[in-house]
Formats: structure tokens, C-alpha cells, sequence
């Protein structure tokens, strides 16, 4: 038997093997971190809005002269029939409204994750019947339901709007965290923990509510910018937040009697809140992919 | 089948009776009463308010109130109206008519525009048309529908006077016009209203029917038909398209109360006389037994809106009426 040769000098080195797969996380398309990055800016720029060097948003300093002006240097964005300058306006009133929805949505999503996961651990009767509500409430336009519960009570102070905001926006939630809870229970770890004789409570912070922490992620978008549009028409309509105080929706209303002839007040906080919805929607749809784990990650 | 539509039609009355009893709720809690405001002058006597509150059933215990309102309810008297000065009733009977022309051509022309936009997007789904598309979509879906209303105003009235600025017809030469004329008028004035709100609705449908048609073309009847050599139109249409109208029927019953939600801003922007523009004028003026009618009929609309879509599908697939 022949003994093949050794190769002289270095040996050959073997062809590389694929080493074991990386897992990358899960990835955001493109067009979702730009809207987070737009929304970003929006909250920085609200939040920091008395840094920048802005008018008074709620002084009038010329009304027979200075007023409807259209856009120019001194004033980017014009003036509104008050004198005002609508860019201070627009970027002030962007704090109040993205304030507002942000608490909104907070307790929106404090009052639906509860009352969905009660309603999902709870006996088939009990969750029927709170499900039964829901659907009611769901079925009522909430724009008018909002609108009779402000008119009733008269102009309503911040605080007061923001309680009620969140009040009504939370029916999808709960039917989401429902719906999830009554996935999970059938899970081996959940009946596992019930029979080890955990309280409901306990199964519910520990092993419910870290499972269902994703899709409510991509439902505080879809609620935030329901929020943001609704307080945005309820200002318009002239019910929601009060004047001086400026919002996107109020601007809007400043500039709706003379729009034909001075479009600028009414165009550019419109514009505004078209972009910060768009982002939010880009947002949502962006986490719903990247966070779908029957997706597989992709090389 | 039947035992279905009954079944449904009974959770519809239950889902109205509740609204009913909901918003009857909140007005008697909420402070004041209906003569806050028809009664502000202070000439009017204690006695006279006392009178009134009388008249009204108000000085009764809140379940009679309650009990009689649901018996006057069934018997189909809503109440007075104190700012309008006739029975509630006769003003929702003006309203009603202009609101379901206003929001029937709105849904007509959005769902015809969504599933053919939806089409168009999934016949290539990846493509420049399909992304451009979506991002139009994407806008038209975020707007407001106030701003959108003015908007259209601003160029389609006033920059281009092509339309009316407002209102169902001329208010000063309607009654002037040839029964020719007087259908021209009207359309006039409906298109910017109705197209306002079928811009807004259309991107809603457009994504949804997109997607149920993409995981429509997955399936193996499409695969077949591909493979027996087809033309692609004729897949599409043909077998994938009837396959996936079934969800958009189902978006059908939840577009309606976007629809009466987006129809109260525009019928303020477009001073369009319907059940929206009523609705808010009494919430303003805290006509209480109008706010309440305009509440719970809104309500039965959305209701039945949703039976009307939960019965066209089971009719249209025929797996359910195997049940």
C-alpha cells in the first residue's frame, strides 16, 4: 500500500465551517426607526420647547397690525388672527398635546390591562358579562361620547381632560389582554403554577403579564394615536383643551373661519399631527414585525 | 341560518339597550338639568322652574324617570326638544336622510377604491407601486379629518371654485331650478363631503384588503388555477379576489363607527345639516332628551351596521350556514 505523500511545507488549511447561527434580535424595518426618530425629535422638542428661544405662544403683542400674517423671515410659519406666532404656537401646543396623550394613554393602559386580565382569569359568566360592556361601550362612536360627557360637565380643566381621555380608550386594550390571558392559561407553565398553588395574583405578575408585554407594546401606539386624534377634534371642536392654552386641534380652529383666505394658521399644526400619527402608525407596524416571534429571524 | 339572524339581532337590541341606559345615566348624573340653560334668565320664577321640572316627569325618582323613558323609547317618542321647539323625533327624521346620503356615497366610493387599490397593491406586493401606495395609504389614514375637510375646502373651493363651499344645495337658488338642475346642484355639494371621508376610509380598506389578499394567494386553489396556466388577471380576480372580499365584509361592520366619527366633523366643516352637525349643537346647548336620541340612535346605526356586515358574511360563506 502506497502512503501518499506529505505535502510539503504548510499543511492545506480545512475549508472554514459555518459556525453556529447568529441570532441578530429582533430586527426594525427602516421606515420604523425614521418614525421613531421623528417621534423622538417631536418629544424632545416639547419637552425643551422653553429652550429654544420661542415668542410667547399666548401674548398678543400687535393685533391691529401684526395679525394673519403670512408666512416670512421673522415669522416661519405667520401669525394667527391674534398676532400670535403659529410656530411658537405649534411647537407649545405640540407639549400640551403629546402630554395629554402620553397620560392618556397611560391610564388607558394601566385601566384595560386590568380589567382585561380580571376578565380573562375570571369564570365564564363573570368575563361574558364584562365583555358584554365593553362591546356596548366599543359600539358607542367615542368621539360622542366624549363630546356629551364634556358638554355636560362644561369646559373641564387639563387634568380633568386628560382622566377622561383616558377613560374611554381603554375597551381595545382590554380585549386584547383578554384575549392573550385566555391564551396563556392554557400553557403548561400557568396550570403548572396554579397547581403548585400559586395565587392568582402572583401567576398573573409573573408568568401572565411578562408574556403579553409585546403585544400591548404595539397597542400603546395604535392607542396613543387615537388619543392624539381625538383631543386633537375635541379642541377643534372648541370643547377640549381651553384657550389661551394652545393645542394642535385649537390652532386648527383659530384658522378655520378665514382658511380660504389665511391657510397658514390652520395647514401647519395639521401637518404636524399628520406626521406624529404617521410615525406612530410606522412605529406599531414596525414592532408587530419585529416582534412576531412565529416570524424566524432573518439572516 | 335563521336562528342565527335572531340571535343577532336580539345581541344588537341588547347592545342598544345598554347604550341607552348608559347614556341616560350620564345625563342625570352630569350637573344641572335640561332648564339650566333654556331658563337662564333670572326674571323666571322658582315656581315657574318647579312647573317646568314637573311637566318633564324631572321631579320624580331617577327609576321612573328611567323606566318611563325606556316605555316612551319603545313607543317611539324620544322626547322635546328645548332649543329646536318641536319633538325630538321630527328634528332626527330631517337629520337622518342627510347623513345616510352622506355616509352611504362614503362608503360606497371608499370600499369600491380600497379593494381596488388593495388589488392593484397585491398583484405586485413589494414592488415601487405597492410601497408608494402604502405610504399614501399610510398618510391619508394618519390626517385628521377636520383638517382634511378644511383643506379640501381651501383648494377645492376656494383656490379652485369648482365646489360649493357648504350645505345639501344653493340656499338661494335651489328652488329655482329644473328638476335636472336641482340633481346637479346636490351632487355638487355632496362630493367634497362625501369625498373627504372617503379618503380617510379608503386606506383603511386598501391595507386590509392588501393583506387578506396576499395570504389569500398562498393557498393551494390559487396555486392550481396557477399551474392549470391562467392568466394572472383571472387568478386574481377571479379566484383569489372572492376569496379575500370575505374579511373586507367583516371591516365593513367596523368602518361604521369611524364613518359617523369622521361624518361629525365634516358635517361641521361642510355645514352639512345631518345627524353629526345635530348631535353637536345639542351637546352645546345641553339639549338633554336630543343628546340622548342622537346618542342611542348613533348607537342602533352602529349596530346594525356590524349585523348587516355579520349577516352579508354568513351569506356570502357558505362554510358558516353549514353550522
Amino acid at each position: 500500500m502506497e502512503m501518499a505523500a506529505e505535502p510539503v511545507g504548510g499543511a492545506v488549511p480545512p475549508p472554514a465551517l459555518p459556525g453556529p447561527p447568529r441570532f441578530r434580535g429582533p430586527r426594525l424595518a427602516r421606515r420604523s426607526v425614521l418614525a421613531g426618530a421623528l417621534l423622538a425629535v417631536l418629544a424632545l422638542t416639547a419637552a425643551f420647547a422653553g429652550a429654544l428661544g420661542l415668542r410667547d405662544p399666548v401674548a398678543q403683542p400687535d393685533p391691529v397690525r401684526l395679525s394673519s400674517q403670512p408666512p416670512s423671515a421673522a415669522y416661519p410659519l405667520g401669525t394667527d388672527p391674534f398676532s400670535r406666532d403659529v410656530l411658537s404656537r405649534v411647537i407649545y401646543g405640540g407639549r400640551v398635546s403629546l402630554g395629554v396623550a402620553a397620560l392618556a394613554v397611560a391610564v388607558a393602559m394601566l385601566i384595560g390591562t386590568a380589567y382585561g386580565a380580571v376578565a380573562g382569569q375570571a369564570g365564564r359568566r363573570t368575563d361574558a358579562v364584562m365583555m358584554r360592556a365593553v362591546d356596548a361601550f366599543l359600539s358607542i362612536p367615542r368621539i360622542l361620547l366624549v363630546m356629551a360627557l364634556l358638554a355636560l360637565w362644561g369646559g373641564v380643566s387639563l387634568p380633568a381632560l386628560v382622566a377622561l381621555l383616558g377613560l374611554t380608550s381603554w375597551f381595545g386594550v382590554s380585549r386584547l389582554v383578554r384575549a392573550e390571558v385566555l391564551a396563556l392559561r392554557e400553557r403548561d407553565f400557568v396550570i403548572a403554577a396554579r397547581a403548585l398553588g400559586v395565587s392568582r395574583l402572583a401567576i398573573l405578575a409573573r408568568h401572565l403579564l411578562p408574556n403579553i408585554v409585546t403585544p400591548l407594546l404595539v397597542s400603546v401606539t395604535l392607542v396613543a394615536r387615537n388619543v392624539i386624534l381625538l383631543e386633537a377634534g375635541l379642541s377643534f371642536l372648541g370643547i377640549g383643551v381651553q384657550q389661551p392654552t394652545p393645542s394642535w386641534g385649537s390652532i386648527i380652529r383659530d384658522g378655520a373661519e378665514q382658511v380660504g383666505q389665511h391657510w397658514w394658521i390652520s395647514f401647519f399644526p395639521g401637518l404636524t399631527i399628520a406626521l406624529t400619527v404617521m410615525a406612530l402608525d410606522a412605529l406599531g407596524d414596525g414592532l408587530r414585525e419585529a416582534l412576531d416571534p412565529r416570524q424566524l429571524p432573518r439572516p | 341560518m335563521g336562528r342565527y339572524v335572531v340571535g343577532r339581532l336580539v345581541q344588537a337590541g341588547v347592545t342598544v339597550a345598554i347604550v341607552a341606559t348608559v347614556t341616560f345615566a350620564l345625563i342625570h348624573l352630569a350637573p344641572g338639568d335640561p332648564f339650566t340653560q333654556a331658563l337662564d334668565d333670572p326674571a323666571v320664577s322658582a315656581e315657574v322652574r318647579a312647573l317646568w321640572r314637573a311637566k318633564y316627569g324631572l321631579d320624580l325618582p331617577l327609576y321612573e324617570q328611567y323606566w318611563r323613558y325606556l316605555l316612551n323609547v319603545a313607543r317611539g317618542d324620544l322626547g322635546w326638544s328645548v332649543t329646536l321647539h318641536e319633538p325630538v323625533s321630527a328634528a332626527l327624521a330631517r337629520a337622518l336622510p342627510s347623513s345616510l346620503l352622506l355616509m352611504g356615497t362614503a362608503i360606497l366610493l371608499s370600499f369600491a377604491a380600497g379593494i381596488a387599490l388593495g388589488v392593484v397593491q397585491a398583484a405586485r406586493p413589494g414592488s415601487w407601486v405597492d410601497r408608494a401606495l402604502g405610504t399614501v395609504s399610510l398618510f391619508f389614514h394618519a390626517l385628521p379629518e377636520f383638517w382634511l375637510a378644511l383643506m379640501m375646502l381651501l383648494v377645492f373651493a376656494y383656490r379652485l371654485p369648482l365646489f360649493p363651499v357648504g350645505n345639501v344645495v344653493d340656499p338661494l337658488l335651489y328652488d329655482y331650478y329644473t328638476p335636472w338642475q336641482k340633481l346637479v346642484d346636490r351632487l355638487r355639494h355632496l362630493v367634497l363631503p362625501s369625498a373627504t371621508l372617503a379618503l380617510l376610509l379608503t386606506a383603511g380598506v386598501a391595507r386590509f384588503q392588501r393583506a387578506a389578499l396576499l395570504e389569500v394567494s398562498g393557498e393551494d386553489f390559487v396555486r392550481t388555477a396557477r399551474a392549470k396556466g391562467l392568466g394572472e388577471r383571472r387568478v386574481l380576480l377571479r379566484h383569489a379576489l372572492r376569496n379575500a372580499l370575505l374579511p373586507v365584509i367583516t371591516l365593513f361592520g367596523v368602518t361604521v363607527p369611524a364613518l359617523v366619527a369622521g361624518a361629525v366633523f365634516v358635517e361641521k366643516v361642510f355645514a352639512w345639516p345631518g345627524m353629526g352637525l345635530l348631535a353637536v349643537s345639542a351637546i352645546m346647548t345641553r339639549d338633554y332628551w336630543l343628546v340622548t336620541a342622537c346618542v342611542v340612535v348613533v348607537s342602533a346605526m352602529v349596530a346594525l351596521g356590524s349585523l348587516a356586515a355579520d349577516l352579508l358574511y354568513a351569506v356570502a360563506d357558505p362554510r358558516l350556514r353549514a353550522r
